[in-house]
């Protein structure tokens, strides 16, 4: 038992530093893509302005500013561009080489996104806690809340990781994986919360969405760190994030084992 | 150590015309034809044998190695790999084998291919003494010095291949796959990788089943040979066997004190090749003697040669009789 955890975690710490070396070498381009994942703070400056002659929908400006400061560290935090070159290994072959070693290539892809992840910790905060004091958001920030906080920023992962990774291996059986992951971001986008408050539409919409995976990965961390929900609404959003983080393991899992097996029968 | 029973491995692969009308065509209703890769093949493979797979492309050979390493499922037949079934694809399983393709790459393109081993390290759970000990001898053996630390990207295709085999071999495999692992290469390349080989095996005893391009890897490697085509197994044996059995003649070269006349030389064998003093003639392999002794009697010789007709050339008559044998059948 002690020396399989100890396997593991020499497993994780070579896969990781590998994995950040790697990185290292395309630092500029990390750069881009966070720059590229600006669009919240565009929308911040959006609604601030909107509400700058008084509330709507019962957001003041410092409101949206929390608001959309927040998403900013969600959208950054749970990055995944998984989809690409999970179906270009499966589609090119080179899916092979990995499933010839003696681990699920899974972890390899996991790897590539917690190491982008640690790349952004020392610009993300920084740039969020500047944003705060230019706004004079603090306030609006329920600070006992940050392990909570940081609880739903791990299940948003967890559900956005294994979701994207499901559509990847789509792959297996279509070429077409990559155009599914457009019209799945525009949805993540609005029904997640990323452009509007979804507090902002009526009740029975609300309804709705919350019964989808989207809000779990921006709206509701989001409204956690905003000290907005009740201890009910709380239980009731960590047990919709654990139960869509389950759901798409499960389906993670069950499209490998099928995908492998038509791989497997069709050949690379 | 390979047990290969009766494997049969079809296929069906989507048929598209090209262009936009084909592609549109392809939407609404696809073409499916079924691929017969590998038909009916049966082998037995001992501990410490270097066997060679030879067929033209798409005769099935990749598609057999894939089925010994676990990446197709057969369709039918049975296969153990050192007492395993390769389609479960358990990590005891994988440990124990490797496989190298020629046009695949495992290495991380970015780093340096150190990086790649100390992953490998982890992943095959290798003890940290081994691992030195085996990255010293592959660094030995296939003279990676001052390779290993630099970019992969910046390594020429041989040196990357010698990379790509120590990565591959890290974990101490019995059995190795080898699948083109010269394509590409330039002779002296060739050569080192085919040396590499040779002394893998002798010093681990590693059983090795290789397909090639090039004759040149089988003849130095591998006594024993299976021929592939078009998924069936129509040899397997030794090299010098399939010689005799599939090359019917011999080939007498000639060097002569007087240049000679074609129109002469005809009336002794098939003449391949002449300029005044030299000449090649194909002889019917037990005519042969009576043919030397009739020349050195009837021409001026200065030198005779018998030799076997090169390997190539016997692989290519074998398949271009067995495709004439299939048009006749139509």
């Amino acid at each position: 038992m002690r020396t399989t955890l100890a396997r593991r975690w020499r497993l994780a710490r070579v896969l990781l530093s590998v994995t950040l070396a790697a990185f290292i070498e395309y630092r500029a381009e990390v750069l881009i893509w966070m720059i590229a994942g600006t669009l919240p703070l565009i929308m911040m400056f959006i609604w601030m302005g909107l509400a700058a002659n008084g509330p709507v929908g019962g957001y003041a400006a410092a409101d949206f500013a929390a608001y959309f400061l927040l998403v900013f560290i969600l959208r950054q935090f749970t990055v995944c561009w998984v989809v690409q070159p999970l179906s270009r290994d499966i589609r090119l072959g080179e899916m092979s080489a990995r499933l010839m070693r003696p681990l699920d290539p899974y972890w390899m892809y996991v790897a590539d996104h917690i190491v982008a992840l640690a790349m952004r910790l020392p610009i993300v905060p920084p740039v969020v806690l500047l944003g705060f004091i230019l706004t004079g958001a603090f306030v609006k920030l329920s600070l006992v809340a940050l392990p909570l906080f940081l609880l739903a920023l791990i299940g948003a992962w967890l559900i956005r990781f294994n979701m994207h990774y499901s559509l990847g291996l789509v792959a297996f059986w279509t070429e077409q994986a990559t155009s599914f992951e457009g019209l799945l971001f525009t949805i993540y986008m609005v029904f997640g919360g990323a452009l509007f408050p979804i507090g902002l539409l009526p009740p029975v919409a609300r309804e709705i969405i919350a019964l989808t995976p989207f809000p779990y990965m921006i709206g509701f961390p989001v409204d956690v760190m905003l000290g907005k929900l009740s201890t009910v609404e709380l239980l009731r959003g960590f047990g919709m994030q654990l139960l869509w983080t389950v759901a798409f393991i499960g389906a993670r899992q069950l499209a490998w084992r099928r995908g492998l097996r038509r791989y497997a029968a069709v050949g690379a | 150590m390979i047990h290969v029973q009766r494997l049969t491995k079809h296929y069906e692969v989507h048929e598209k015309q090209a262009g936009f009308r084909g592609s549109l065509r392809a939407l609404f209703h696809r073409e499916y034809k079924a691929v017969k890769a590998v038909e009916d093949i049966s082998f037995e493979i001992a501990p410490g044998e270097i066997v060679g797979f030879l067929g033209p492309n798409g005769a099935g050979k990749t598609t057999t190695l894939k089925m010994l390493s676990g990446l197709l499922h057969p369709t039918s037949g049975e296969v153990t790999v050192a007492g395993f079934t390769p389609k479960r694809r358990q990590r005891e399983f994988l440990t124990t084998i490797t496989l190298v393709m020629g046009q695949k790459q495992q290495l991380i393109w970015d780093l340096p291919a150190a990086d790649s081993f100390l992953v490998n390290q982890a992943i095959y759970d290798i003890p940290d003494d081994v691992y030195r000990q085996r990255v010293g001898e592959l660094t030995e053996m296939l003279g990676l010095g001052g390779l290993l630390n630099k970019q992969v990207r910046k390594l020429s295709l041989g040196e990357r291949m010698k990379c790509e085999l120590a990565a591959a071999l890290l974990h101490g495999p019995k059995v190795l796959f080898l699948d083109e692992p010269t394509i590409g290469l330039d002779v002296n390349m060739q050569q080192a990788v085919r040396d590499f080989v040779a002394g893998y095996n002798e010093r681990h005893g590693a059983t090795v089943l290789l397909t090639s391009h090039y004759m040149a890897d089988v003849t130095a490697l591998c006594r024993r040979v299976m021929v592939i085509d078009s998924g069936d197994l129509i040899f397997d044996g030794d090299l010098s066997s399939l010689v005799e059995q599939t090359a019917p003649q011999k080939l007498l070269k000639l060097e002569f004190r007087v240049p000679q006349s074609e129109a002469v030389l005809r009336g002794y064998g098939e003449l391949r090749e002449c300029s005044e003093l030299r000449a090649e003639l194909r002889v019917a392999r037990d005519r042969v003697t009576e043919t030397a002794a009739r020349l050195l009697n009837d021409l001026p010789i200065a030198d005779i040669g018998i030799e076997e007709v090169p390997i190539e050339e016997i692989i290519g008559q074998v398949f271009r009789g067995r495709q004439a044998e299939r048009e006749a059948a139509k």
